[in-house]
Formats: structure tokens, sequence, C-alpha cells
């Protein structure tokens, strides 16, 4: 069996995208403002964490116009969806281990 | 043992749980529905006691689907407003439970010529429709109310009180503590809408 460190996906396990894929994981979608108030980022630090993930495959991106105002909505594609899932199951078999380990130890 | 790396996976999970956590209520919207059915139910019991209890059935007939679509409308509205789509699938589990489960006990309760089946299945239902949308929403208020409210239409069925009594009485009751719940979660919403 492979430690679960292993596992970890490296474009889903910074605390950013993986801040994200929580919200869209909730969520049918979410439009680029909630995303940015919700994790309380920057307009830049947002866009450049969602062209990795779409870069990856994990989320879509949609453009759209409601009246002249312009509006950004990101889904969680179901690959994304599935990266999520295994990054918080990763997570929580490390913490087990550590867990375990701290136990044994004292 | 080097607690800065061993603590950052739960510091990670717990971030991740408070996010979600977040996206699920961001919507504050379940005061809506309650104030639209709470005031539809409290309509209904007076429609009860006016015309009896059979006049209920043509009543909710035309209320259920009217307070349905304004609450489909508001949702809509407010998904809009705040930024963010919610699945909605599990909110029609919630009111599939109250449609079937109303219209079925209380047909089959006329059917069988059992009354009282007639006066509690309905609320039942209902209880346990919001209990599920307690459960969508994380509301351990809503939840509460639910439970307390199906407790008291279980204590009515076991009453010696007639089953027209017992369907206005819990008529009343549901409509009312709706209504207020409905109006206070409005208000406790207020200031985070600001």
């Amino acid at each position: 069996m492979t430690h679960p460190i292993n596992d970890l996906d490296e474009v889903v396990h910074q605390r950013v995208r993986l801040g994200i894929l929580a919200v869209l994981a909730e969520a049918r979608r979410a439009d680029f403002s909630f995303l940015r108030k919700s994790l309380d980022l920057t307009d830049g630090n947002l866009a450049r964490h969602l062209q990795v993930l779409e870069a990856a495959g994990y989320v879509a991106i949609d453009k759209t116009f409601e009246g002249r105002r312009p509006r950004t909505w990101v889904r969680a594609t179901p690959e994304g969806g599935r990266a999520f899932q295994r990054e918080v199951r990763s997570l929580r078999e490390l913490l087990n281990q550590v867990t375990t380990t701290g136990e044994a130890e004292t | 043992m080097n607690s800065d790396i061993d603590s950052q996976p739960k510091a990670i999970l717990d971030e991740v749980d408070r996010v979600r956590r977040g996206t699920r209520t961001a919507l504050h919207g379940m005061w809506f529905p309650l104030v639209v059915f709470g005031s539809l139910t409290c309509l209904g019991a007076g429609v009860s006691w006016q015309l009896g209890g059979a006049s209920l059935a043509v009543y909710w007939a035309v209320a259920a689907p009217v307070g349905s679509v304004a609450t489909g409308i508001f949702y809509s509205r407010e998904q809009r407003r705040v930024g963010i789509e919610m699945p909605s699938w599990h909110w029609m589990v919630g009111v599939a439970v109250i449609i079937v489960g109303a219209f079925s006990t209380g047909t089959l309760g006329g059917m069988l010529g059992a009354e009282m089946v007639s006066a509690v299945g309905p609320p039942l239902s209902v209880s346990l429709g919001y209990l599920i949308f307690a459960w969508i929403e994380r509301s351990p208020v809503l939840a509460t109310i639910a439970v307390a409210l199906a407790t008291l239409t279980l204590a009515m069925a076991i009453s010696e009180a007639s089953p027209t009594t017992v369907a206005t009485v819990l008529a009343a009751t549901y409509g009312l503590v709706f209504l207020v719940t409905g109006l206070l979660l409005m208000q406790g919403q207020r200031p985070r809408r600001a």
C-alpha cells in the first residue's frame, strides 16, 4: 500500500484551488465574484488559480452577459469533482496515519 | 512529533468543511418558503374551520402550486443575485415527500374511513419534508422545529380530540410556527445582507 501522501494531487492540493473545488462540490456553479468573496481573494489571484484548474480539466468556465453586465460562471467538471473527492480522501487517510502514529508514540 | 506538519491535514480539512458549510448556507433563503407556506397553512386552518376538512384538498390543490412557484422564482432570483446555483434535486425530494405523503395519507384515510389518518398524515409528511430541508441547510433550528411538530402531531393522534379539531389545531400550529420562524430568520439575515 502506498503512503497517502503519494496520492495528493499537486494541482488540487494547493489551498486556494482546494477551496475553489470545495465551493463547487456544493454548488452546480458559482460566479467569479462569489468565489472571490467566499475565499477572500483578489481578482488576479483567483483568475490565476482558475486558469490552472481549467488547464487540468478540473473546472469549466462560461463567460456570459446578463444585460450588458459580463458574468463569469465556474463549474467543476466530473474529473474535477473526482479529483476533489480523492484529495479529501487522501488527506483523511494522512490524518488517520498521523493520529495513529502519534498515539503509538505516546 | 512535528505538530506543524502533523496538524496541517486537519487544518486543511477543517477549512474545506468550513467552505462547504458556508456555500450550502450562502443563499440564506429558507425564510421565504417558511413565510409563504406558514401563511398558506394558517389560511388553510381558517378554510378548514369555516368550510370543513374536505375543502382543504381543494384549497391545497391551488395553494401548493402557487406557493411552490413563488418559492421557485424567489430562489432563482436569489441565486442570480448571490452568484451561486445550487443543485435542486434534494429540494425536490423534500417537496415530493410532502406532496406525495400528504395527498396519499389524506386520500388513504378517506378511503378507509379513518379520519384521524387524514388529519395527522399530511402534517406528519410536512414535518418529515422540513426535516429534509433542515438537513439540506444544515439548520439545527429547523430540525428541532420539525421534530417538535412531528411529536406534537403524534401526541394529537392519540389524544381524544375529534379528527376535525386535530386537523385544525395542527394546521394552525404548523402555520404559525413556520410563519414566526420564517419572519425571525428573515430578520436575522438583514445585517448579513447589508
